[in-house]
This record gives structure tokens, sequence and C-alpha cells, in this order.
């Protein structure tokens, strides 16, 4: 009777029992949905791709993702998703549609979960908030940010689950959530940083190895940028060494930018004050005085200088300069909260939508979706803010030229054959074809920079008349370029027209390189002849994958 | 074309009406950004599949509107009511445009069941002024209902001189003839909307008049105006909804003692079809006997019922029509008990399945103080139901599912809608609605497939039977063939209701942690899925699982009352099939009117002749991972193979 008082007649103890008895249903429900996951995987035979195997973990995302909203009064509504990826996994023999529908489910999840911890109170008693809520009044603290990051990474960097990946991957989420301890310092709003933080989460490459130390690198230049302090820019250097010359290259403009502000605006080193000597002409007046205002945007500069240089180099290293750019635009501004919270919360969410094909993601950054899409997309999310019945309109309009553009797909009809340099070939040539898309790639060609020849296209219409093409790379490119393996050395463009073939999964996944070559006539074609160029390396040929035909 | 420019008026008007109905701009503007988001994801949704010929477009659209609508009404219906417009009548007009944009929709294919005898009575009663559809039937191509297949159904009344009649009461007909004339057939399913849009005026009017918040009333709304079955039957011919909508006039007029109401919508009720005379003389002596005062105005009311029904005799020569009067005895028992648990429980035509939203409306009967009304409806009902459960077509027979009880979902409405008032279970609401918006996607992409053959399967079980070649509709509970899940969840579910109940009635708090109660969703569904798999110890030859290689249904799909035969499929020599079975002696039940070699396995066995009844064989089945039965020599039905 005394015990039954003491667990049941007093408040605090009653509070105690509650919790406990949360916990537990918490611990159910993660055992719960992990369990009915495996046994699904167990007896469906359709799933066989290493994105269903990770079913089981993806569903203990979803409970995870719940739990770190659980402050919310609906935040355990979140593990609706996992009945909702049991019945996806079941239904959907459709292996796109089926591995969507749980990057979907799994980024929704994610979203929920996110929106629910920004706009919850910890309960009376309970931890308290490390960060006030911002004009919007969402606030979300470190611990928080750190759980819904390392949610949305699990899936992003751990399919296909490998031995030999698996410490890269650990070492990542390591730098990732050291990169968004250091960003959550900064005045933007913490959803900002966290996106930034999952944008780099679902990009950075981890072959070779050495590029896992990625995050962990930005981290440490965004500290460098901040303090401009000689154990942090010590730091910085040991690890942009390990990485590489690029990452030298980043050290070197974080150093000298951090550096250079604060000596403009007179921290660090006397040298200064010189130039406020009555004796320093006005010119140089004038340009301490605008270096001065530009101190407090140290950042920005970073940034900006980071973008600029990614148009010289090649692909992999643009990537690493683009996210580093984007960064540190997030890491020094002040910028208005709902202007840029959902933008950039958007991308880094379709990002991990997308997670089954996560690794083709780095050569089709931003996102593998046309332009358009994308355009539509930002105006949406800016129309937001201003009038959204505009945005519902422009939306609706959208989806109904898209359906008047529909129409019949052209047959593409395999080629498969492959041509050695100054080798010929001569296609056969469809009755009434008037146009036609040659589906075209190469093999040991990555090397090869913009522009470099490729092949010739000869073609001939029913009048005689002779039309040429010259195939180069960025028309095409190596079919293997955005792999995994050879990515970060690739000197290929993607092709302007791709074919938007994704071969893998995860983390293997990437974009065959094929680009869509296509010729109009004003006559039904009599012959297509294709030459390999002469110029290729001896190893290289040139691939005719398919081919289709349009007839007017 | 019709079609995509409903849609282009759905798309619109759901940019329009939020501006008229959500009045609150705050809340306007986050609805028109979650609309716009629902929007841009179908774009990019569209842009993945725009040039994949397989894409199932149809099914892609009405996802989209749908969608779209439950998007806006959620919003609507779950915001304060400061900050909507609200009101029974609005509440109709929404309902009544969403029946009148799906009538296109539901015209892509022929009208079905008996909606094309309506429409023909209509045109014989315009043409002709009479009922005979002797010259109805000679033109039949050119009929507006669309169906040069047409021909007399089993039992309609044939008159002295040869005259042909329909089955079905011409009531419905007169009511569609000004329809009929507007627009043709068209019209005539536009009159059913109508009133559709009346029979949730006149409900949620009711609701008013019970004493039911606003709160609750916009909750129910949508489940009601908007999910099955009421809004698959706004939208074809059937009398159910006007007689729904007679009905709950009939129970208003009889709260309020309008005696002119209360008369004209029983005999509107009694004149629609036979069976709902039934309803109209219950409620009239629940009338008499709740106030002597009544009794005069209750003998006016059956006066002029009992003067309208010998009109219907003169008519046809037979005040009941095709009927006898043998009908309104309730026979049967156990089939009474079947079509209880049927009505309730069944895959394909069962509450729970087919509009899950009710079943609170049945628990709330069981457990929480009924208001005036509402007693008033069950009492008038209580015949009625006890007249159709037991019969062979309990489920409807050839229509869209609960086609009988349509006529008291506004009363189970008004249940659930006294069980909202006490209790929230969002929960509950929520897996409702996922269910609810998922029949409704399925009913507007493809309206064809809410008619089933009644052979025991469901969609849901065929279809995944046909994705996995395994006998999954087992898992899901028939009363129609009579399975194991079906007694399992008719224990089950009667046990979780009384527990329900009896919670409710001591006052007992049930705390739902949402977090267990979705995993634990998921661990069951995973459970049965795993369990479905595994190879069954029957085979129904016509199931959606069975691969079939040649042979035909028997009897034909088309079959009239085709529930009341036992199933099989027709075998002629080199015609085979697989399935999963486990291992062991089996019985084989089949019918071969001159006998007939098969092939099981690698054994032969020879069937003897059964002639039109049926006839079993015992054999052993291997143990294979997909066994083939086939026909060697002669041609039999196969009905099913059941291990023993």
């Amino acid at each position: 009777m005394a015990l039954a008082t003491d667990l049941y007649g007093s408040p605090p103890a009653r509070t105690e029992l509650h919790r406990a008895a949360g916990s537990l249903w918490w611990l159910f429900a993660a055992f719960s949905a992990t369990a009915a996951s495996s046994l699904i995987l167990s007896a469906a035979p359709h799933l066989s791709t290493p994105v269903d195997h990770f079913l089981p973990v993806i569903s203990l995302v979803v409970v995870c993702a719940s739990w770190s909203a659980r402050h919310h009064s609906h935040g355990s509504w979140i593990v609706l998703g996992a009945p909702l990826l049991s019945v996806a996994a079941v239904i959907l023999r459709d292996e796109t549609l089926r591995l969507a529908s749980f990057g979907a489910v799994c980024a929704i999840a994610i979203a929920v979960a996110i929106a629910m911890s920004a706009h919850s109170r910890p309960e009376a008693g309970g931890r308290s908030s490390a960060v006030a809520p911002d004009e919007t009044g969402m606030g979300l603290d470190s611990q928080q940010a750190v759980t819904l990051l390392l949610l949305a990474a699990v899936p992003l960097r751990f399919v296909p689950l490998e031995r030999a990946t698996a410490p890269a991957a650990l070492i990542i989420c390591g730098g990732l959530i050291a990169l968004l301890f250091e960003l959550l310092r900064g005045p933007a709003h913490q959803l900002v940083h966290l996106a930034a933080a999952m944008i780099v989460a679902a990009v950075t490459p981890d072959l070779p190895m050495k590029l896992s130390l990625f995050p962990i690198h930005l981290a440490l230049l965004v500290r460098l940028s901040r303090t401009g302090s000689i154990a942090s820019a010590v730091l910085s250097l040991g690890v942009a060494l390990a990485c590489g010359k690029w990452a030298l290259m980043q050290w070197l403009i974080v150093a000298l930018i951090s550096w250079s502000t604060q000596v403009v605006s007179g921290h660090g080193t006397p040298s200064f004050s010189l130039m406020k000597l009555p004796v320093a002409p006005t010119w140089t007046l004038r340009f301490a005085e605008l270096a001065r205002t530009m101190t407090g945007h140290g950042p920005l500069i970073i940034s900006l200088l980071f973008f600029t240089s990614a148009f010289f180099l090649r692909p992999a290293l643009s990537l690493l300069f683009v996210l580093a750019g984007i960064v540190f635009a997030v890491s020094g501004a002040a910028l208005p909260s709902r202007s840029t919270t959902s933008p950039l919360l958007a991308l880094a969410l379709s990002m991990v939508a997308l997670f089954p094909w996560s690794g083709a993601l780095a050569a089709t950054f931003p996102l593998p979706v046309p332009l358009s899409a994308l355009i539509l997309l930002a105006a949406l999310l800016f129309l937001a803010h201003a009038g959204t019945a505009m945005a519902a309109i422009l939306g609706m309009l959208l989806l109904l030229a898209s359906y008047w553009a529909l129409a019949p797909a052209h047959p593409a009809y395999p080629v498969g054959v492959t041509l050695k340099p100054g080798e010929t070939f001569n296609l056969p040539p469809e009755a009434e074809a008037r146009t036609i898309s040659l589906i075209v790639s190469g093999s040991n060609i990555a090397q090869l920079g913009r522009h470099s020849p490729l092949a010739r296209i000869e073609v001939l219409d029913r009048r005689g008349n002779a039309y040429r093409r010259d195939l180069a790379i960025g028309d095409a490119s190596d079919w293997a370029a955005y792999r995994r393996d050879v990515f970060f050395l690739t000197r290929n463009p993607v092709p302007a027209d791709s074919s938007n073939r994704v071969e893998g999964y995860g983390r293997s996944a990437f974009l065959r390189g094929a680009g869509r070559l296509a010729i109009r006539l004003p006559q039904e074609i009599a012959m297509i002849r294709v030459t390999a160029s002469r110029t290729l390396p001896a190893n290289a040929t040139i691939q005719l994958d398919a081919i289709e035909y349009r007839k007017p | 074309m019709t079609v995509m420019i409903s849609i282009i008026v759905a798309l619109l008007g759901l940019v329009a009406v939020p501006h008229l109905l959500l009045t609150e701009s705050r809340r306007r503007r986050d609805y028109l950004l979650a609309d716009a988001s629902l929007t841009t994801l179908f774009v990019l949704g569209s842009s993945v599949y725009i040039w994949d010929p397989t894409t199932n477009l149809e099914l892609f659209c009405a996802a989209f509107l749908v969608l779209r609508i439950a998007l806006f009404v959620g919003w609507w219906c779950l915001a304060p009511e400061a900050e909507t417009r609200w009101s029974p009548a609005i509440a109709a007009l929404f309902a009544g445009a969403i029946y009148l944009l799906l009538v296109p929709d539901m015209l892509r294919v022929p009208v079905d069941g008996d909606e094309p005898y309506y429409v023909l009575v209509t045109e014989s009663l315009i043409q002709d002024g009479d009922v005979d559809l002797r010259n109805q039937y000679r033109n039949i191509a050119a009929s507006a209902a669309g169906r040069s297949d047409l021909t007399p159904q089993l039992g309609d009344p044939v008159g002295s001189s040869g005259e042909q009649y329909s089955r079905h009461q011409p009531f419905l007909s007169l009511l569609l003839i000004p329809g009929y004339l507007v627009a043709g057939l068209a019209g005539c399913v536009a009159t059913i909307a109508l009133f559709g849009a009346l029979l949730i005026r006149s409900t949620l009017r009711l609701f008013e008049e019970e004493g039911i918040s606003s709160r609750v009333s916009k909750i129910v709304f949508p489940f009601l105006a908007l999910g099955p079955p009421i809004l698959d039957y706004s939208t074809r011919i059937w009398p159910e909804v006007p007689a729904a909508f007679f009905f709950i006039e009939a129970v208003r007029g009889a709260r309020q003692r309008r005696g002119l109401r209360l008369g004209v919508a029983l005999l509107s009720l009694s004149l629609l079809k036979l069976r709902f005379s039934t309803i109209a003389v219950m409620l009239l002596i629940a009338l008499a006997l709740s106030e002597r005062r009544e009794w005069k105005r209750v003998l006016t009311i059956l006066l002029i019922v009992g003067s309208l029904f010998a009109v219907v005799w003169a008519l046809v020569g037979s005040s009941v029509n095709v009927h006898e009067t043998w009908e309104l005895i309730p026979s049967a028992p156990m089939r009474l008990v079947r079509g209880f648990f049927g009505t309730l429980f069944d895959g394909q035509a069962g509450i729970l399945f087919q509009a899950p939203f009710f079943i609170l409306g049945v628990v709330a009967i069981a457990s929480v103080e009924l208001s005036k009304g509402l007693r008033l409806g069950l009492w008038s009902g209580a015949a009625y139901m006890l007249l159709l459960l037991p019969r062979h077509e309990w489920h409807g027979g050839w229509s869209p599912p609960l086609r009988y009880i349509v006529v008291f979902i506004p009363l189970l409405a008004l249940a659930a809608a006294h069980l909202l008032e006490r209790y929230h279970l969002p929960i509950t609401r929520a897996c409702v609605a996922l269910w609810t918006i998922g029949l409704v996607i399925l009913g507007v992409a493809f309206p064809w497939q809410k008619f089933h053959m009644a052979n025991g399967e469901s969609l849901l079980g065929e279809a995944l039977s046909r994705l996995f070649e395994r006998d999954i509709s087992r898992m899901i509970p028939s009363f129609i063939r009579t399975n194991i899940a079906a007694l399992v969840m008719s224990v089950g579910a009667c046990a979780a209701i009384l527990g329900v109940v009896l919670a409710i009635r001591r006052g007992w708090r049930i705390r739902i942690a949402p977090q267990a109660f979705f995993a634990l969703l998921s661990l069951v569904l995973a459970s049965g899925f795993v369990w479905g798999l595994r190879p069954a110890r029957r085979v129904q030859f016509e199931d959606a699982h069975v691969i079939h290689r040649g042979g035909e249904l028997y009897p034909a799909q088309w079959t009239v009352a085709r529930f009341r035969y036992r199933g099989g499929w027709r075998m002629r020599p080199g015609d085979s099939m697989s399935f999963l079975l486990q291992p062991g002696f089996a019985t084989f039940y089949y019918q071969s009117d001159g006998g007939a070699v098969v092939n099981v396995g690698d054994q032969h066995f020879e069937l003897s002749p059964t002639g039109s009844g049926g006839g079993q064989l015992r054999i052993v089945v291997p143990r294979q991972e997909l066994i083939t039965l086939r026909c060697e020599q002669g041609a039999l039905v196969a009905d099913k193979l059941e291990l023993e």
C-alpha cells in the first residue's frame, strides 16, 4: 500500500513512471518497425536491391525521427511512416517507384520531425532550449539538430552497407557533426545551417578515402575564418594537407581573407595603423574605408571566391568548391530566415529523398531533375513568402502544361557497337525518319577535357544532301566518368543532353555518361555514318549505345 | 474531352473556393502554400513518368485530384469555426459540385447493373407515356443508356398482352425525366447527384437538430459526403441515395411532427423500392407507439401510402411488382448471422473495408446515449435489416459495395458524430481518412472496379494475389465464401468493439501511444503478408492467384446471380493451371459430364463422369514449388482442391 502511494500518489513519482512507460513505448515502436521490415524483407522475393536490404534501418530512421520530435504534441505520429514503408515495400513491384517511395517517406519523416522540433518547446522540467527562437517563432537546439542531421546522413551515406566504405561514412558523419556545431555559432537560422550540413552529407564524394575528411576540413575552415587563431590555422592546414592540393587552395583562400579582414579591421596586427598615417595618399584611405566595410562579410567574400574558382576546375573539384561556397555563404550571412530556410531546406530534403541513388547526386548537383522543375520549385518557395495564390496557380498551370506536353516516347533501338580510333560504322536508316538521336558514350576518355573531339557523324538524305556533325566531350562522356571511383579524376562534364540513366544503388549509384545527340533533316534520312576520331587515345573507344528515330 | 474539362474546372475551382470558404487570410495562405507544394510534387512526379508509355495516367490524375480535394477539405473542416464559412447548405453545395464534376468520369464506361433499366423506363415514359419496354428493347441502339446488349432481366413481369415491364419500380425513372430531357444520360446521373447534395444538406440539418456541434459536423462531413458509399451512389443511377434523402427527411418530419414532410417522404421512399416500405411502416409504428395523439396522423399517412400501392397494382397487376409477400418474412438465422458479420467485416462488401468511418457509428450505437431522431431511425431500419441480411445477395449483388445499407449511412454518420462529440479519436480518424482517400482514388480512377462478381475474393486480395502469384486473398475476410480470416476477424473485431463499448460505458480512459500503434500496425501487416505468401491448404481454381493457361471462368462473369453458383474453371484438353498448395493428400472437387483425364505433377488421374452434379477425387499433391494441373482428355469444371 505504501509502495502504491509512493508510485501513484505523489506527482513526481507518477511523472517518472509516465516517462519510463513512454520510453518503453518508443523501444517497442523501434523493435516492431524494424521487425516488420525484416519480416517483409525475408519473405518478399522482389526486394533484392541494396536499398531494399536497408529497409529495417530506414524504418528505424523513421521511428528515430519521430522520437526526436517527441516534445511536440503530434511528434509520435511520424511513426505512421513505418507502416507506409511496409505497404510500399509489399505492393510496389516497380523498382524505381518503390525505392523512390522509400526515399520520399524517409525525407517526409525527417522534414516533419524538423518542423515539429523547431516549433515545439521542451516540457517543464525537461531540457532547456540552447537556441532562442527567431522571428519566425522557430528554434532548434544543437542536440536536436545533430540528431536530425545524423538521421538524414545515415541513409545518404550507408547504402549500400559495405565493410569497405563504412569507415569513410563514419568519418564523414563525425565531420558533419563538427561542421554543424561550427555553423550553429553563426548568425543565420539554425535550419539553414542544418540544411547546409545535410547538403554536404548528401554530396560529399568518399573515394578516394581522403575525401571523407572534407566535412571536417570545412568545419575547421569555418572555425579559422571566425577566430583566425594560430591553433585553428595549424589544425586546418594539417587536415587540408591530408585532403590534397585543392584543400590547400581552399585553406589559403580562407586564411588570406580572414587574416586580411582582421588586419583591415585593426585586430591582430599593428600594421594597419600605419595606413592611418596622415601621409597616406587619399586613394589608400578610400581603399581602407572600403575594406573596413567589408570586414563583416569575410565569409561571403570567401564564398564568392569559391564559387568563382569552381568555374575553372574539373567537375569533382568544382563540386567541392561549390559546397564550400554554400557553407561559407550560410556561415557568415545574417539573411532573412524565411526566404533562405525554405529553398535550402527543400533542396536538402529533396536530396534525402533521393538517397536510393545518392551516389549519382554528385554528378547531377544540385538535383537530377529538369531545370524547369528547379525553377518552378524556387519560384514557388519565393512566392510562398509574397503571395501563395500566385504560386498555386503557377503550379497548376505547369501541371496542365506537362500533361499537354505528354507525347508517346520514341522507341530506342539498341546498337551496341564499339569503334576504335579511326573506325567507321554505318547505321541502318529507318523509313520516313527525319530526326535521329544517337545515344553515345565513350570508354577510357575520362581524362579528356571539354570540346575534345570524339567522332564525326555524317548523314545523307534521300536527295543526296550530306550533313556533318562533330561529336565532342560535352555532347557525350566516358560511360563511367561519374562512377564513384572515377569521378574525382574525371575531366568530362555532364553531357548537355544526358541520357539520364542511373546505374547502381545508394553511394554506388552513378549517372551513365551517355549523351543524346539529335540530328534533324528536312528530308528522309538515307545513310548515317559514324567515324571515331583519330585523335582519341589508343585505348579509347566510342560506344554507339542506341538510336532513336522520329518520324514526322 | 468532357473529363478533361471537368478536371480543369476542378483544378480552377480549388483555387477559387478557398477564397470563399476560408475567411482568415493566414489560413488561406497556408492552405494555398500546401496546395502549391502538392501540385509541385505532382509536376515533378509527372516529369519522371511523362515519357513512360506504361504510366497509368488515370490513376495519376485521380490521385492528384482526390488528394487536392482532400487537402482542401481537411483544411476547411479542421479549421476553427471563426476562420471558415460553414453551413449545411454550403456543405451540400460543395458536395453537389464534386458529384457533378464526377459525372463525366463515371460515364467513361457504360452504366451497369440496374442503371440502364431505369434509363430505359425513363425513355419509355418520355417517348411512349407508358412503362412497356418492348419498343425500347427493339430499338436498343437508340437508347441513351449506351448498352446495346441489354435484354429483359430475369423475372421481369410480362403483361397480359405481352407488355414487357421492368422489375424496377418506375418512381425513380419518373424523377429522372427532367434530367434526361436536359442532358440525356448525363442528366439522369446529375439528377442523382442533386439528390446527393440534398441528402447531405438534410443530414447536416438533422445533425444540428440532434445537437451535434458544427465542429463534429465538419469532421463527419467529408467521410459522409465525399467517401464511399454515398459518393459511389451519388454518381450512379441507383435509388439508394434518393431513398436515403427521403428517409432522413422522414425522420426529420417525424421528430418535428411535420405531417406533410413525413407523408411525402415516406410515400416517395416506399415508391422507390418495395424493400424501403418496411422502413416506412416501422417508422409509422414507432411514431404511433411514441404518442397516442399521433394515431390519426399515422392512419392518414398509411391510407395515402396504401392508395398509392393500389395505383401500382392497377399499373402492373401486383402491388408488390415482381416481389412476393413471403419475402417480407425473415428466415434462416445462420444466413442472418453471416449477412450481419459480412455487412460489417467482409473484405469486399463490408463496412470496415469499404467505408471504415461508419464502423464508429456501429460502436456508438452500442455505447453512447443516442438522440431521439437516431433512435427513431434505427428502430425504423430494424425490420429492413432483418429482411435483407439473410438474403443470398446480402452484399448487394452486381452493384458498388454497401448497396443495401446506403439508406442508413446518414444514421451511422449521426451515431459516429455522437461518439466524436465525446472522444476526439485522432489516430482512428487519421487511419480511416487515409484508407478512405485510397478508396476514393481507386473509385475515381477505375469506376468499373466498384462492381465485383462476389466470388469470395476482394479487389485488394486479387491485386496482391496476382502480384505475388500466391493466395493472399485468404488473408482478407470473406463471408461470401467464408474463410478463416472471416472467423478470426469476426471474433477479434467483436471482442475489440465490445471492449471499446465496455470502456466507454464504464468511463475508462484509454490512451494509445501513436508510435506503438503504428509500429504494431506495421508488424501486423508484415506478418499477414508473410503468412499470405505461404502455400495455402485449399485452392479455388477461379481465384486470381491461379495461373490459368487456357480455359474459361465458369459460370461466366455476367451470369445473373453468379454468387449463388459454386464457381470454377472450365478446362478442355491442353488447358492447364498452376498454383501453390501444401503437399499431401487432397480432395479434388470437379464436375464433368463425360469424364476426363487430368495430370497433376507427374500423376495421371481419371475423373469419372458426374453429370450435372459434382464429383470428388482423392489425389496426392506432390512436393513442388508450383503445381500444375493439366487436362489431358475430356472436359471438366475444376472447382477446388482441398488438403485433407
